[in-house]
Order: structure tokens, then C-alpha cells, then sequence
């Protein structure tokens, strides 16, 4: 049950004179209350600032500068691309489980042609699915790139996108590998060497096997030495079993590189039904985070003005040694010609003097 | 009736647009929907930014549309008057979790100059959603004195459940107990308002038997909180606590991995949790066992080379995701089963709760007052000091009107075994709360003091579980229930109120004999975990009869010691 009371509220917005403006926000301010209107005027102007800054997004792509760039609309491009290739290969899923079906029916039709279209979308879904891997991956070095633009919201926004669209890939990937494993097993399943394969799967004690390509490696091992075997034992030169040893193998081939693309999603995904999955849960995290990452950038700030400082410093003292080196030697020839003088010490003093003085104009070039 | 529905569905409506949004809580919302909702849901949703009305350091990203789910308090509208002066997003939908008075929409709608808010909804959803049929209002300081509300948590309590009605569509003839002034001003004041609300109720579905809304109060049943339960929800709260659905682990002995320190408890996205919740702890251990089998036969499998078995393997590959989830569900029940078998023995528990139950249920003078003693005093059992007081408190309440009372020796014992003095007085205040001439006098048959056996009432079919000693004690609310389904509550100790607008919709006729169907009980003073089960057992076997049941809060023992002795 809920109640709806927007024409209410529509209707008392009528009721009252609006300043509503020509252009822009600014003639919005109410000028009843000046304290409010300078706060809101410093407000505008900020955000004018970000909506001009949009202006230079040309500059910003022609390598000119980083300038603020309204980063939400950007990640949206990603998003809807992404988005996009998904629902593609789900298209594709769907279009693949119909040909396995029709090709799961016994018939006396010649299935190559069939086969080259299920190698082909399975050559599409995979090269999709590693398409939108590299874009979500990519979200994150976008994040770098322009590290200094974005805002503590914009990074969230950021990862919360991530995690989104690596959930989703996820469960379509699932669906997938769900699809060709049933696939294989039913390539599998008609094959009457099947007994003698099972004593070479066995042979393969695989202790870490507990994930999802497991299987369709062990089917490509087999596939392949199955079909060495063949090349080697002339006798058995079966057309038909070496294209579909081929033909799980390829498929297993699939299966596992999505395996591997899942497994690195699932680094990037909200462990469900955790407390990372409370909603109040993170908006505390977030204000603590922010909190932390301010201070950490007041301390950067410190350390990077220290660390300018010291470069400052380390300057001086070099140019301050190369002049007492300079000065050093200067006297020193002089010493060889006036050996007894006592002069020379008089000479060096005078000749520290002026260091200083130009010493001060590196920091004034600076 | 089933709330974690009506939660969903409201959570829905706030995020069904497209695009991609920020959704905007404050304090009280923001809890109100993590109950309900997660994190990924919200994604899914393409709610990529959630932050706080509160928060003022939002910055402004004047791309995206806003989503605000806001309680409604003057708080709450001064901060949306300041968001809307100086928008910081493209448009505002604006749901509140209540009833908006007119004047704060004004308040809106006169700042509103940009014309940024496109939509004004009212949810009611101003309560806690903690089972399919619990909720709580999450009050504490409800007391202003003894039977007397303290008025701002009066008012919150009235909104909330105002809001709780709505939301399940009712517009209750509402019952309360005689004996408690808190109880019916609460009634009398939400009968007014309901009403004065006829525009929103005219709406409602009309039943032939109108739904009932029963107000309780905790006074009349001291026993139920007092007494250690047994079944898995009500242990985990009584001694870890569960607040909003979460447990903090935090400063527990056993070593745990720091993703086990805060676990999330919420039935409707634990399916082990949500079988197990009201088991008793007996039956949990067997359940937790089968579980782990369960998950280790899958693994075990998967980690051999009984790989080649195909049809195992479709299953596995099938199932893989669910690998990860099932392991961390096992490990977070086992962690906290491991914790509550530690505390158990760590407070003698098994020893304790016979004898409360013994208490509570015997009328046994003699022994209950020698096994008493012994426990107070006993050097084998190092007894914890609130245990000891609640001992005593649940042999004050049971042999107040004994003529060998005994209950001065009782607490100079306390005071012996070194129990601070104000921990003591618990004992006083809770006879003050709740003694004999406070609690509801309305019949025998209806004592507090019950025991499972021949306590096979209509309506719980299934017997109790007589042969289980820890759990002789049946809390009160079950007879009450019994009786009010049939509609057999005494008039003269639950009167009866029938608002201005139901009786204008329909002679309300004379429902004596006709069975209720739908029931929302409230417990002025704070519900148990333990009511909500028997609640959720008699809506198992009663499938005419839907009941939800909710308190001011929820209590363990603890929390309601605590709350007796800050009574003034």
C-alpha cells in the first residue's frame, strides 16, 4: 500500500511565486535571506565550474591537460557497451542451445554444417565474453588514469558499476559453461570407447581439481591424445570420431578460458548474503573511508611538499659544494705560485662570500 | 501478511526506473532497507551511488537522477528544504517511509524553484522488518514512569504503528489490555487517527471478518523474557545479541577469520538460517551435521578423481558458484553454534534453566527455593552476577504471594556473593513493574505459570515438547491467542475499540464464534524471539489464520533487566 501525493505537491508548487529562471540556476536564489543567497551563490558558481570544465572535453582527449571531465556520463558509455555485448551473447546462448538441441535429435542429416556454425558461435560467445572481461578490467585503469579528477562518489560509482556488471557477466558465463558441459557430455556419452577412456581419466590424479574447467581439461587431454593415438594407429582412421574429438575439444578449450575470466570476476563481485552485502554496513564504510582517504591525502600533500623542499635543499647544498669546490681549486693554483705569501688564506675567505649570493638564484629561477 | 514481502515490494518501487541513480537515505532508513534489501539487489538496479541525507560532504553530480527514501521528522525535511535550495543532482523522487503532513510538503514545494522533485510517494514502512512475521520499532526508552509513556517515543511508536497498518492494507478494530494505561492510550489515540484517515483506508479490501490489531503488555508476562530459551534465533540474541539482523563477534575468546567477526542473520537470504531459526539447540546441532555432510560429500567428491562419474560432474559444474557461498554459510553457522556452546557451558546454563524452568513452571516451594540457594551460593558453578538476579527476580515474581516467601534471605545472599547493589534492585523494580497486583488478573486458567503438558490447546495442534525439560514454560501469549482467534477474549479484560470509519463502512455485526484471520499483535514494552516462534508455529498449522507480531523492541534477558531498572 503506498500513496501517491506528487499532485499535491505539484499543485502547492504552483501556489507559490517561483523566481523560476531564464537560463540558469542563478535567478533561483532566495532573496529573502542573504546568508542563504551567498552560500548558494558559492554553490552555483561550483557548479558551474564542473559543467564549464565539460566544454574542454576535446582538449582533454587531444592530450592538452587532465581536466575535470563529467566522469559519470563516461562510465555510462562503458556500462551501456558492456551491457550491450551481453545481451548479445545472450542472443548467441540462446541461438547455440537450439542448435544443440536440434543436433541432440538423432537424424540421418549430415551435421558439418551444423557443426562449423556451433564452432563459429562458440568461437563469438568466447571472444564476447573475453571483450567484455577486458572492459570491465579496463574500468580500473580508467580509474587511474584520471585518478586525480575523480571524487571519492565518482570511485564509488565506479566500483559499484564494476561489481554490477561482474555479477552479471558471471551469471551468463555460468549459464554457458552449464550449456557446453552438457554438450560435451553428450558427445561424451555416445562414445563407445567410453570404458577404455575411463581407465586413462583415472590415471590423471589431478589433487587441485576442485574447479570448474576440471572437467573439460580432462576432456581436452583426452581428446588430443585420443587423437595422437589415432594418427598413430593407421588402422583406425575413423573420420567421424577424430571431428568430434576435435569438436569437444574445442569446446572444452572454451570452457576453460571462461572458467578462468569467472574466476577473476569473482574477485570483483559482493560475496552475497555476507555483511559486505549490508547496505548500512557500507554507507558507514564509506564515511570511515572518506575519512581516511582525506587524511591520507592531507598526508600526501605534506609529504610531497617536504619531499619538494628537500629536493629544494638538496639543490642548494649541491650548488653550494660545487662553488667551495670551484673556489678550492681556484687557490690552489694560485698556491703553487705563491708558495710562502700568506696571502692564499685571505684569498679564500673573500671567495666563500659571493656563494651564497648565487646560490639564491636557482630558488629565484624556481 | 507476509512482511519481507511487503518490504520488497516497497523496495522495488524505489528503484524500478532505469538509469543509472543515487539513492539517498537518512538514519533511520537506511536500516529500515537494509533489512530488506542488499547491496547487490540495489546494483542490480543500477543504484551505483547510496549515501546519506545527512551526509553534507555529497558532492554534486548533477548527471544523475536522485532517489530519496526518508523518514519523516522535522529533521529530515529541514535537510531535503536545504538539499532542494541547492540541488546537487538532476531530479528528485522523493518516498517517504510514512504520512507527510501538508505543511511539510508545503515547506517542499516552496523551496522547490527548479522544479527538481518529479514524484512525492508515501511508503509505510516506519518499522524494522526482522522475520516474515516479526517486527520491532527498535525503541528502548519507551518509560516516562511505570505504566506511563515517555511522549516522544509515544508518538514515534504511534506513527510506526500507524505505518504498519497501512502498509498491510488493515484497518484493525483494535483490542488492548485492561490493566495497562500504556496499552490503552496507545489504542485510543491510534483509533482516532485511523479514523481521521479515511481517505487512505477506503482503498483497503474489505474483509468479512475485519482484522484485529491485539496490544499487549510486557508487564502481564515478566516470565517469557526472564527464562534462557533454547531454539536457535532466541539463544543467538539472548546471549550474542542480534541487533538489526546482524551479530557482532568482535571480542570473542575462539580465533575466527575476520569475515566471520559480523554476520549477517536474515532468513530470506540464509536458506539454512531460515530452516534452522527455530530450531531447538538440540535438533540445530543435528541439522548443522547434515549440512556439513551434505557439503563435504559434494567436495569430497570433486576433490578425488571420482571426477569421471559425468552426471556428478554436470552437477558440480552446475552447482560451482554455490561452492563458495554454501563453505562461508557453513563456516559463519558453525562459528556462531561453536560460540553459543561455549557460552553455555562457560554460565552453567544447562544447570540454570532447569531450575528456571522448575521455577516457572512447578509449584514446588520447598526444593525450588533449596536449589536455589545451592546455585547461588555453589562453588562448582561460578554463577555470572545478572544470572543470579534474574534468579531471583523469576522466584520473586513466581512465590510472590507464598506465605514462606523467602525472597529478603534471597537477596541478602546476593549481597554476600558480592552482587553490586543496584544490580540487586532489579529484583524491587521488577515487582514494582510486574508484581501480582500489576500484572492482568483475569483468569486462573491464564497464568503466566504454565506448563506444556496438558496444554494441548485448539489451535497448536502439534504437542509441545513435554520430554524436553529446558522448554517446559509455554509464554502466556499462546492461550491469548488460542482465545482470541476464536474470538473468546473476555470483553471486560481486552476491550474493545472500534474506529469511526470502519463502523461507518460496515455495521460491524456480532463476530462471536467467527474465526479471526488476520492479527497483528504488539507488545508495548518489547516482543521475545520466543513469541515470534510460537507465532510462526501457529501460523504453520492454522493455514485460515495469518498473524504478525512485533514489540517496541526486541528483547533477551539482559535488555529487559535493563529496561526494569531503569524504571523510575
Amino acid at each position: 500500500m503506498f500513496r501517491d501525493r506528487t499532485n499535491l505537491y505539484i499543485s502547492y508548487r504552483r501556489t507559490y511565486p517561483h523566481n523560476t529562471g531564464q537560463f540558469n540556476g542563478n535567478s533561483q536564489l532566495d532573496t529573502t535571506n542573504p546568508n542563504n543567497r551567498f552560500d548558494l551563490l558559492g554553490e552555483e558558481e561550483e557548479a558551474h565550474g564542473l559543467i564549464d570544465s565539460s566544454y574542454h572535453d576535446e582538449a582533454a582527449e587531444n592530450g592538452d591537460a587532465i581536466e575535470m571531465k563529467p566522469l559519470p556520463p563516461k562510465f555510462a558509455d562503458i556500462s551501456s557497451e558492456i551491457e550491450f555485448l551481453l545481451a548479445e551473447i545472450e542472443k548467441e546462448v540462446t541461438r547455440l542451445n537450439y542448435l544443440y538441441k536440434k543436433n541432440l535429435l538423432p537424424g540421418f542429416n549430415d551435421t558439418t554444417e551444423d557443426d562449423e556454425k556451433i564452432d563459429q558461435m562458440n568461437f563469438v560467445i568466447t571472444s564476447s565474453f573475453q571483450k567484455v572481461y577486458n572492459k570491465i578490467k579496463n574500468i580500473d585503469s580508467i580509474k587511474l588514469q584520471y585518478q586525480d579528477v575523480l571524487r571519492p562518489e565518482d570511485n564509488l560509482i565506479c566500483d559499484n558499476l564494476k561489481k554490477n556488471l561482474a555479477a552479471k557477466t558471471q551469471d551468463l558465463s555460468k549459464k554457458f559453461r552449464k550449456l557446453q558441459n552438457n554438450y560435451i557430455k553428450y558427445l561424451k556419452q555416445d562414445d563407445f570407447q567410453a570404458p577404455q577412456k575411463q581407465n586413462v581419466m583415472d590415471e590423471w590424479d589431478d589433487s587441485d581439481a576442485v574447479n570448474i574447467e576440471s572437467y573439460s581439461k580432462q576432456a581436452m587431454q583426452q581428446s588430443s591424445a585420443l587423437l595422437q593415438e589415432q594418427e598413430q594407429t593407421e588402422g583406425i582412421n575413423d573420420q567421424l570420431i577424430q571431428r568430434r574429438e576435435k569438436e569437444i575439444y574445442k569446446i572444452a578449450q572454451g570452457v576453460v578460458e571462461i572458467s578462468t575470466i569467472f574466476k577473476e570476476l569473482e574477485t570483483m563481485v559482493i560475496d552475497q548474503g555476507t555483511i559486505l552485502d549490508r547496505i548500512d554496513y557500507n554507507l558507514e564504510n564509506v564515511v570511515v573511508d572518506l575519512k581516511q582517504s582525506n587524511k591520507e591525502l592531507l598526508k600526501g600533500q605534506k609529504h610531497q611538499k617536504r619531499s619538494t623542499k628537500c629536493k629544494l635543499i638538496l639543490l642548494l647544498t649541491l650548488v653550494t659544494l660545487t662553488l667551495a669546490v670551484i673556489v678550492l681549486m681556484k687557490p690552489r693554483r694560485t698556491d703553487h705560485y705563491y708558495h710562502d705569501t700568506p696571502e692564499p688564506s685571505k684569498d679564500t675567505t673573500p671567495a666563500e662570500e659571493p656563494a651564497p649570493v648565487e646560490v639564491d638564484e636557482p630558488t629565484t629561477k624556481n | 501478511m507476509d512482511l519481507v514481502k511487503v518490504g520488497q515490494s516497497y523496495v522495488d518501487k524505489i528503484v524500478t526506473d532505469t538509469g543509472i541513480k543515487v539513492l539517498l537515505l537518512d538514519d533511520i532508513t537506511s536500516s529500515i532497507i537494509s533489512l530488506v534489501s542488499t547491496q547487490s539487489e540495489l546494483l542490480n538496479h543500477q543504484v551505483y551511488l547510496i549515501d546519506k541525507l545527512e551526509n553534507e560532504n555529497r558532492d554534486t553530480i548533477k548527471q544523475l537522477d536522485c532517489v530519496c527514501f526518508l523518514s519523516v521528522s522535522e529533521k529530515t525535511i529541514n535537510l531535503l528544504v536545504e538539499e532542494l535550495g541547492a540541488p546537487k543532482y538532476k531530479s528528485y523522487k522523493l518516498y517517504f517511509n510514512n504520512v507527510v503532513p501538508n505543511s511539510f510538503l508545503e515547506r517542499l514545494a516552496e523551496r522547490d524553484d527548479l522544479e527538481m522533485v518529479d514524484k512525492v510517494m508515501e511508503l509505510f514502512l516506519d518499522y524494522d522488518i526482522l522475520n516474515k512475521n516479526l517486527f520491532s520499532f527498535k525503541q528502548l526508552n519507551i518509560f516516562n514512569s511505570i505504566d506511563a509513556w515517555n511522549q516522544q517515543q509515544f508518538l514515534l511508536t504511534l506513527a510506526s504503528l500507524k505505518s504498519l497498518c497501512f502498509s498491510l492494507q488493515t484497518n484493525p478494530i483494535i483490542r488492548y489490555e485492561s490493566n495497562s494505561r500504556m496499552c490503552s492510550k496507545l489504542a485510543s489515540d491510534l483509533s482516532y487517527e485511523f479514523g481521521q484517515s479515511s481517505k487512505i483506508m477506503e482503498k483497503f479490501p474489505v474483509n468479512d471478518i475485519p482484522p484485529v490489531l491485539l496490544i499487549l503488555d510486557r508487564k502481564n508476562d515478566p516470565i517469557t523474557p526472564l527464562l534462557n530459551p533454547w531454539t536457535y534465533q532466541s539463544m543467538v540474541h539472548e546471549l550474542l545479541g542480534i541487533f538489526n539482523n546482524t551479530v557482532d563477534l568482535t571480542g570473542t575468546p575462539s580465533d575466527l577469520p575476520p569475515d566471520l567477526i559480523k554476520l549477517v542473520l536474515n532468513p530470506s537470504q540464509d536458506p539454512f538460517y531460515a530452516q534452522s531459526l527455530y530450531l531447538n539447540f538440540g535438533d540445530l546441532s543435528d541439522s548443522i551435521k547434515t549440512y556439513v555432510n551434505e557439503y563435504k560429500e559434494k567436495t569430497v567428491k570433486h576433490n578425488s578423481n571420482e571426477l569421471t562419474d559425468l552426471n556428478d560432474m554436470k552437477h558440480f559444474l552446475e552447482s560451482f558458484p554455490e561452492f563458495k557461498k554454501l563453505s562461508n554459510n557453513i563456516s559463519k553457522h558453525m562459528g556462531l553454534i561453536t560460540e553459543l556452546d561455549r557460552k553455555i557451558n562457560e554460565n552453567h546454563l544447562w544447570q540454570v534453566s532447569e531450575l528456571e524452568q522448575s521455577i516457572a513452571v512447578n509449584d514446588n516451594h520447598n526444593a525450588d527455593l533449596q536449589e536455589l540457594e545451592k546455585l547461588l551460593t555453589s562453588q562448582e558453578f561460578k554463577i555470572a552476577n545478572n544470572l543470579k538476579v534474574k534468579l531471583v527476580c523469576l522466584y520473586a515474581i513466581r512465590y510472590e504471594l507464598h506465605p514462606n516467601n523467602q525472597l529478603p534471605k534471597m537477596l541478602s545472599i546476593l549481597l554476600q556473593q558480592g552482587v553490586p547493589e543496584f544490580e540487586i534492585n532489579t529484583v524491587n523494580r521488577m515487582l514494582k513493574y510486574s508484581g501480582s497486583t500489576k500484572r492482568l488478573n483475569d483468569d486462573s486458567e491464564s497464568s503466566i505459570f504454565n506448563q506444556a503438558t496438558n496444554n494441548l490447546l485448539q489451535g497448536f495442534k502439534q504437542s509441545h515438547e513435554n520430554d524436553n525439560i529446558y522448554m517446559q514454560h509455554i509464554p502466556r501469549l499462546e492461550r491469548v491467542i488460542s482465545k482470541l482467534v476464536k474470538n473468546k477474549l473476555p470483553t471486560a479484560h481486552y476491550p474493545t475499540l472500534i474506529n469511526d470509519f470502519l463502523k461507518k463502512q460496515r455495521p460491524v455485526s456480532d463476530l462471536n464464534g467467527a474465526r479471526l484471520q488476520d492479527i497483528i499483535i504488539f507488545f508495548v514494552g518489547g516482543v521475545t524471539y520466543e513469541e515470534a516462534r510460537i507465532i510462526n508455529n501457529f501460523n504453520l498449522v492454522n493455514k485460515s489464520t495469518r498473524i504478525v507480531i512485533g514489540g517496541t523492541t526486541v528483547h533477551n534477558t539482559n535488555s529487559f533487566m535493563t529496561q526494569v531498572l531503569e524504571l523510575e
